[in-house]
């Protein structure tokens, strides 16, 4: 076997970054809409997280999306479908934590609210998802609220790189995404206006796919001026069981840190502290 | 019953379903977004947002006469206005910076004129003119629909 397929087979390490430009994390599971699921059982389980989430926001329900493996002729590739029902959020006390719960949707999410909120890491907030799964799981079984048929899983990190760190215009965007330098730096478009980027990539063992996002704006939270960068995974897991399920999640994780990481070039991994 | 409707993105073909279930009911499962999007802006969306970041860099005393740089309230102000109106279609206002690190956001269209004061106080100052009759001057609330209701006026013919 040949040295560079050695080299492939062996499990390399993920990277690992001290400062990431993370403003979001967001763990989804989505499944078969619970027929009986009313308000009156968001309150239920409320009563039952409200000690950890004090707080709570209704909003419009997410639209049931369905990643297919293949896209149908003619058409996109996401069928959706609209509940009718409402989102409920239920948040911790300084709002960087919330689920969000509807019929046919479990959410998790961490956001930095301040900006200056240290990153939990994959790791804890995982467990933390499992934790409260695991509670919203026995909370149907116990309202006899029917099977919970999982039909997709999304993980997604919003990266928010704010101008001034690693680029002053877009002039400048080839040093922090590799792939986006201009053909000629003296060419007639060498200085977009505004310059976007869309990737969509398949996970391994039809799980689904792998998308990364790139847009220029202004942040809600502070109104910087930031580059942002959505990666996302979305699909199904394997089989229906639990490892199944969070094996889903550690590869779509994998996917994202690793996407990250070959996305962006080597001059911002030193303002963001990887670790080799 | 199904209480739901189905809706295929990406076709160019609907039914009323489609039509009725709608971008109203569609939200992302992330909660902090990137509240002004440049890629695909209108217009004067970009030329305001680039004009008022030229203002940013400007420092004490810019107009030799004391005058002071934009306040960050005047720009997070101006930067929410934009936002809100994002939708709407205008021409592109002028971005003025005033003595005081305010802003004033200007837009004229046929004979109408709209100057707006963001960064000063919890509302928003407003001038208002058109060829039949004195200049209307005024203070409203700081929010997407008071905005919307002066812009409306402005390209309403």
């Amino acid at each position: 076997m040949s040295q560079d397929a050695t080299n492939r087979l062996q499990p390399r390490p993920l990277p690992g970054f001290d400062c990431p430009p993370l403003d979001e994390m967001v763990i989804v599971i989505q499944f078969e809409p619970l027929k009986q699921f009313s308000a009156a059982h968001m309150g239920l389980f409320w009563q039952k997280v409200r000690e950890r989430y004090p707080l709570t926001e209704d909003n419009p329900p997410l639209l049931h999306q369905v990643e297919l493996s293949e896209p149908t002729p003619g058409a996109g590739a996401t069928i959706m479908r609209v509940p009718l029902a409402l989102r409920c959020w239920f948040l911790s006390q300084d709002r960087t934590e919330l689920v969000q719960i509807q019929r046919d949707q479990f959410i998790r999410n961490w956001r930095r609210i301040e900006g200056n909120e240290e990153y939990p890491r994959y790791e804890t907030l995982i467990a933390a998802f499992k934790r409260e799964w695991r509670e919203f799981m026995a909370f149907v079984a116990e309202e006899k609220l029917g099977e919970v048929k999982i039909d997709q899983c999304e993980l997604s990190y919003i990266n928010q790189i704010p101008k001034g760190e690693g680029w002053e215009s877009f002039a400048d965007i080839g040093g922090v995404f590799r792939g986006l330098r201009p053909a000629d730096p003296n060419g007639l478009l060498n200085s977009p206006e505004a310059i976007g980027w869309n990737g969509q990539y398949k996970l391994p063992d039809e799980l689904g796919r792998f998308y990364a996002e790139l847009s220029p704006g202004f942040r809600g939270r502070d109104f910087k001026f930031v580059l942002s960068m959505t990666l996302k995974s979305r699909g199904k897991p394997a089989g229906p069981s639990e490892d199944n399920l969070f094996a889903w999640f550690d590869l779509a994780h994998e996917w994202i840190v690793r996407g990250f990481d070959e996305l962006t070039d080597p001059n911002m991994h030193a303002v963001w502290k990887r670790r080799p | 019953m199904d209480d739901f409707f189905t809706t295929h993105v990406g076709l160019r073909r609907g039914t009323s379903a489609e039509c009725q279930s709608g971008p109203a009911y569609y939200g992302p499962s992330a909660v902090t977004m990137v509240a002004l999007n440049l890629l695909g802006a209108p217009a004067w969306v970009i030329a305001a947002t680039q004009k008022l970041e030229r203002l940013a860099m400007l420092p004490s005393g810019w107009d030799s006469y004391g005058g002071r740089p934009l306040k960050q309230s005047a720009r997070e102000s101006t930067l929410k206005a934009i936002s809100w109106l994002q939708q709407e279609e205008l021409p592109i206002p002028a971005v003025v910076l005033g003595s005081k690190g305010t802003v004033q956001l200007e837009w004229h269209s046929g004979s109408k004129e709209l100057d707006v004061d963001l960064g000063e106080g919890e509302d928003i100052g407003f001038v208002k003119c058109d060829d039949e009759g004195e200049p209307l001057e005024g203070r409203t609330g700081q929010g997407p629909e008071e905005l919307r209701r002066l812009t409306r006026w402005l390209v309403t013919r």
